[in-house]
């Protein structure tokens, strides 16, 4: 089956191709173009905006990477949610009008849950407990009786948020994540920043307070830096070693953006082996918001029965994880 | 201090082991260093939680709620000696009684509960294995996701484990008889009764 996938919950709208070649995804093309706002954080109509100009480009160079002709795809998959209102229904409209223009049936995908099965089709993790860590999300997600279930989450803003925020105030370029990690590695002293966990679940702001102020203090920001990954990555691991020890788990998956960061996937290797478990990462562009993650679920969820109709296809911007029926489990 | 003898329970932060010391049946629990996280975060979790611990099993006992007593701590090892506590974990009694036996004995859970949170004692995993049951007096352990707290959402979400842990059993229909032992002991507890509804209704879990 071929399916072409369109993924645009916040900054980055994407396209891709994928087919299922028994029971494997083979990702025959993966675009994506990410909305880099010249100041100030994301703003959900700008950000719209970007998609709808882009969307349509991004999608002709997914079909003619792959290399096959519009008229082959028998699929169209898109981000249903949660994410920004605007930017879901810019994308939610380019997936309509292509399923009714190509006589072919759409799906709407949870945006968490492609994230956690590109990484089951493509690593070689089974049964794994997700640490999904993104601009606007930060979830512990596992399939626990009979659903995609968010065992621990984040109390007020998503990891990906904060290091964004952070690096505003101090001039790193958008997404902070990658600049931060370069000046971290150059830190050597752990500084005192609240470190909040509450059973499975972590909270951050604490964090950019107190950041904000050793800066002002004088600190040295290759310290400051160093000390958020150290602080905020060892709670995500925390409650990640949680949640596999109350579902008896042994996986240990990653997703989202921020997964990205070697400090994050060392600690939470580390963990896992420690507990005699195993930890997998999907390759970068598939650990990003891209439409081949979004592609990959829409087929599953088409093989194991689910149809759509155009007015089931509302995009629902808190769309839960474990809202969702999961039948082909 | 010696962590010989039996391991009874891994945890994600701390190792349960079942041995003797000086005489007595002891559990000796340990938070075993973990090797993912910068050394300074490390020690400093470890002994601040095992310091925590010890606080909040001390001060349950003088809210009058029966928990295992405290022999030794270490805090430099983060290892605590305790009192082996006999009795069977909740939910098996729960499963193993009749309708009005159950009642009783969730009743009394409320009213232990009352007890830990007027004195503003937050257990944080209240679930069927950490009450232990013997003779009708309800004995807590495991302390480790515990904390002193004042707020009125912390008691409700506290509850609310419990509610959730009678649910995955499919006694969420006794629930009320927890409410009512909790607002026998503890009638001014009526808004963390109140606040369990609402986060009920958030639906994380649900």
């Amino acid at each position: 089956m071929l399916c072409l996938g369109i993924e645009g919950t916040a900054h980055s709208v994407g396209a891709a191709v994928v087919s299922d070649e028994k029971g494997r995804a083979r990702v025959l093309s993966n675009i994506i173009q990410m909305y880099r706002p010249e100041d100030g954080g994301i703003h959900p109509r700008e950000a719209a905006n970007h998609h709808a100009e882009n969307v349509v480009p991004v999608i002709q160079t997914a079909i003619s990477e792959a290399k096959v002709g519009p008229s082959e795809l028998e699929l169209v998959a898109f981000s249903q949610g949660p994410g920004l209102g605007p930017c879901l229904r810019t994308v939610a409209t380019a997936a309509r009008a292509l399923a009714i223009k190509l006589g072919i049936p759409i799906i709407g995908v949870n945006h968490c849950i492609a994230h956690l099965e590109i990484g089951r089709a493509t690593t070689g993790a089974t049964d794994p407990v997700m640490l999904y860590v993104s601009g606007g999300n930060t979830q512990v997600i596992t399939f626990f009786e009979k659903r995609y279930r968010v065992l621990g989450e984040t109390l007020d803003i998503g990891l990906g948020n904060l290091l964004d925020k952070f690096g505003r105030e101090y001039g790193l370029p958008f997404p902070a994540g990658p600049a931060l990690e370069k000046k971290a590695a150059s830190g050597t002293q752990l500084l005192d920043m609240p470190y909040s966990v509450k059973g499975m679940d972590v909270s951050f702001s604490g964090i950019l307070t107190a950041a904000e102020h050793l800066v002002t203090k004088g600190a040295r920001m290759e310290d400051v830096c160093f000390t958020i990954q150290e602080v905020t990555f060892a709670m995500l691991t925390e409650v990640t070693e949680r949640a596999m020890a109350y579902t008896k788990k042994s996986e240990v998956l990653l997703g989202g953006g921020v997964a990205q960061n070697s400090r994050l996937k060392q600690m939470v290797d580390t963990m896992a082996r420690e507990r005699g478990g195993l930890s997998f990462v999907p390759e970068g562009k598939l650990l990003q918001d891209n439409g081949a993650m979004i592609a990959w679920t829409g087929i599953i969820m088409h093989k194991a029965g689910v149809r759509m109709a155009v007015k089931d296809t509302v995009i629902d911007q808190r769309f839960r994880t474990d809202d969702v029926e999961v039948s082909w489990r | 201090m010696t962590t010989d003898g039996k391991v009874i329970g891994i945890g994600a932060e701390a190792k349960l082991y079942l041995t003797t010391w000086r005489g007595r049946k002891v559990i000796i629990k340990q938070r075993g260093p973990k090797g993912y996280r910068h050394r300074d975060i490390d020690t400093r979790l470890r002994q601040g939680r095992t310091k925590g611990e010890g606080r909040l099993l001390a001060l349950a006992r003088l809210a009058g709620v029966r928990t295992p007593i405290i022999y030794d701590i270490d805090i430099k090892a983060c290892s605590i000696i305790m009192e082996h506590l006999d009795g069977q974990p909740l939910v098996e009694v729960l499963e193993a009684s009749g309708k009005k036996e159950r009642k009783a004995i969730l009743r009394t859970v409320g009213r232990e509960v009352a007890r830990l949170h007027k004195a503003d004692i937050v257990h944080g995993d209240l679930t069927g294995a950490n009450m232990l049951v013997l003779d009708g007096t309800v004995q807590f352990v495991d302390f480790g996701l515990g904390s002193q707290s004042t707020e009125v959402e912390d008691k409700g979400v506290d509850l609310h484990v419990l509610q959730e842990a009678l649910k995955a059993v499919n006694m969420e229909d006794s629930y009320p008889e927890v409410e009512r032992g909790y607002l026998t002991e503890w009638p001014s507890g009526k808004d963390v009764v109140e606040r369990v509804k609402e986060i009920a209704k958030r639906g994380r879990y649900a």
